[in-house]
């Protein structure tokens, strides 16, 4: 509890006892950190830990429920799939789409970041605009209507993607570098002659970088939820590869008979969503990077 | 110092401020304001839009379809003068949509408008129904997750909103289906004709919209908690309600304000998926299908109207913020 409840507290009529955190361990960011590298790991491992191949089809099988006996314990798709194992492949796409988009977003948004507050300061009120412009189509739209027009590949989708999140990773970076700049060793470096193509680097990048992973985690979940839709709503991942917003949509018409078509693949991604966002509300908490102190 | 009495304050801090002069709450002036970026937004929107559809290549080639041949590409070009300069072409497009001059649907013939129209009330009406239940919900949460006096209602349901805000919209959808439809029966897994068709669909949207409103909410109601203006009502022996509801919980709506009108976009995303989910025929589904048939004036035209509508609600939200708090157009 912070002095400002305690302060709240009492200042009201009814002062309630609150129950103190019992230790300082960040349990939320661990067990985040826990799902993301299960699913980074999913990813990874998927060719050793996976039983049957991802696209094999096993006509004896069909849309099996889930058992133990025949070695799909997930159960097995209409076209006989074992969904333990599209599950396992299915990570990839949502991983590599998620991080080559957000870090792509970051260095993107870092780059322009430290560009306008050293090079062309008058790019600040051109971004601002452009950003201003970019909220009036909403995320899920304007990757809609790009990947109609080009096509939903992979690239596409990670360059659509980057481009729609790369404002907040800009807005921090300006920020701090704005505030590093009117420093005094700032000052000090500039009048001992040290050019700012080696004071950048030196005393601007490494105070960056705690707060770029922060925004990281952050965009990571927005953009990771959004490939989910998109690839639900079939601008993803194309149909015969494993992939798990997919694999929900592809189940949806047979959830009545057969659930677990797109229950396990659901829980994946909630999974996944669920440790990237812990994660990043632990992160921003850890260096208080928003007014969210006051966690939930 | 060190003789004043703790908690003293000093002689300037105690003397009283002159007030500024109250000028008329809703001003013209920022009204004006507002409305021009709010035009502004919508020109770059377009741009943007037409920006997008030059770096396919040529527009002529994506509406004539993949076994269109050469004369009638010529043909498309020349018709809505794909085959002029790029300044050219941009004036043009532009004088399209201010007029609603707009190339046909590839599907129906007719214009996008004509296709897009009847699904507007559909989404409309989802999305009015899931932004106003979404929103009490999350006000209800928040103001309980301060002021309740159990504990238990005052982290529970604020801890299943932040459970529900990692869950994508598809996914509650999907799992309200399973229980509420297969499980129980009780409301039909999708489509239109009943309010109980309704019902489903409006919980899964309201379910998106509430959880950010809460946590917000509660961090605006817990800065409030703070403020001089709470400890003088306090001091005034105002019931501890009215102290709540009028003067923490009325002033803490503003940032929930700003909030609802900066998530207009990501509440229509939010239709999107859900419609996609529940076979809801408004504009998210006509979009999906678009796609799906390569309908690009279709897409292009609902584009437009989301970004116009999002504007609009931009709009709405700062005038609402004024009016609750004027001090922000005076700060301008």
């Amino acid at each position: 509890m912070s002095d400002a409840d305690e302060a709240t507290a009492a200042s009201a009529r009814v002062v309630r006892p609150r129950k103190r955190h019992l230790s300082r361990f960040a349990w939320r960011g661990f067990v985040g950190g826990v799902l993301v590298l299960l699913c980074a790991g999913a990813a990874i491992m998927a060719p050793w830990l996976a039983p049957f191949d991802p696209n094999d089809n096993d006509l004896m099988t069909l849309m099996s429920g889930p058992s133990l006996a025949d070695g799909h314990w997930l159960g097995t798709d209409d076209l006989g799939r074992d969904i333990f194992s599209r599950i396992l492949y299915g990570a990839r796409p949502v991983i590599v789409v998620a991080g080559g988009a957000t870090m792509l977003a970051v260095l993107l948004g870092a780059v322009l970041g430290i560009l306008t507050t050293y090079v062309a300061p008058w790019l600040d009120k051109v971004i601002d605009r452009l950003a201003d412009i970019q909220m009036t189509i909403p995320g899920l739209v304007l990757a809609l209507l790009a990947l109609s027009l080009f096509g939903p590949r992979i690239q596409n989708l990670i360059v659509v993607l980057a481009l729609e999140n790369w404002p907040l990773h800009y807005r921090v970076a300006r920020n701090h570098t704005l505030n590093v700049r009117g420093q005094g060793y700032m000052e000090a470096a500039w009048l001992a002659g040290v050019p700012n193509w080696r004071a950048v680097p030196r005393h601007v990048i490494p105070g960056l970088l705690p707060l770029l992973t922060v925004t990281f985690t952050i965009s990571a979940a927005f953009v990771a939820t959004t490939a989910a839709g998109l690839s639900f709503i079939g601008l993803g991942v194309q149909p015969p590869d494993a992939d798990w917003g997919l694999m929900v949509a592809q189940g949806k018409s047979q959830l009545g008979s057969a659930w677990w078509l797109s229950v396990f693949p659901a829980l994946a991604l909630v999974a996944l969503l669920g440790g990237v966002q812990m994660l990043g509300d632990a992160l921003s908490q850890r260096f208080s990077l928003d007014s969210r102190n006051n966690r939930a | 110092m060190a003789l004043s009495p703790p908690g003293m304050r000093s002689a300037a801090a105690i003397a009283p401020r002159r007030l500024p002069r109250r000028g008329p709450d809703l001003s013209f002036r920022y009204v004006g304001q507002r409305l021009l970026s709010m035009l502004v937004a919508v020109w770059g929107a377009a741009s943007l839009v037409f920006l997008l559809i030059m770096a396919t290549g040529s527009p002529a080639v994506l509406m004539a379809g993949p076994q269109a041949d050469k004369a009638q590409i010529e043909r498309l070009s020349a018709l809505y003068g794909f085959d002029q300069p790029l300044a050219v072409q941009y004036a043009l497009f532009m004088k399209n949509v201010v007029t609603g001059n707009l190339p046909p649907s590839l599907r129906f013939d007719i214009s996008p408008l004509a296709v897009i129209g009847p699904a507007v009330p559909y989404t409309l009406t989802l999305a009015v129904l899931a932004l106003m239940f979404g929103t009490l919900i999350g006000l209800a949460v928040g103001y309980l997750s301060v002021n309740a006096r159990s504990w238990w209602v005052r982290e529970l349901p604020l801890a299943a909103a932040t459970v529900v805000q990692s869950v994508p919209v598809f996914i509650v959808g999907l799992l309200l289906v399973l229980f509420y439809s297969l499980r129980l029966g009780w409301l039909p897994t999708g489509g239109t004709g009943s309010a109980r068709h309704a019902v489903l669909p409006v919980v899964t949207l309201a379910l998106l919209v509430a959880p950010p409103i809460a946590r917000l909410f509660r961090t605006s109601l817990q800065q409030q908690q703070n403020a001089d203006h709470v400890r003088t009502a306090m001091a005034k022996q105002i019931s501890l309600r009215a102290v709540r509801v009028r003067h923490m919980a009325v002033n803490a709506l503003v940032p929930v304000v700003a909030l609802l009108g900066m998530q207009t976009g990501s509440l229509i995303g939010g239709a999107v998926l859900t419609e996609s989910v529940f076979g809801w025929p408004g504009l998210g589904t006509t979009m999906v299908t678009a796609v799906g048939m390569k309908d690009y004036p279709v897409i292009v035209v609902a584009v437009m109207l989301i970004a116009v509508a999002v504007s609009a609600c931009n709009f709405l939200a700062d005038i609402a913020i004024m009016l609750l708090d004027p001090r922000t157009a005076r700060h301008r």
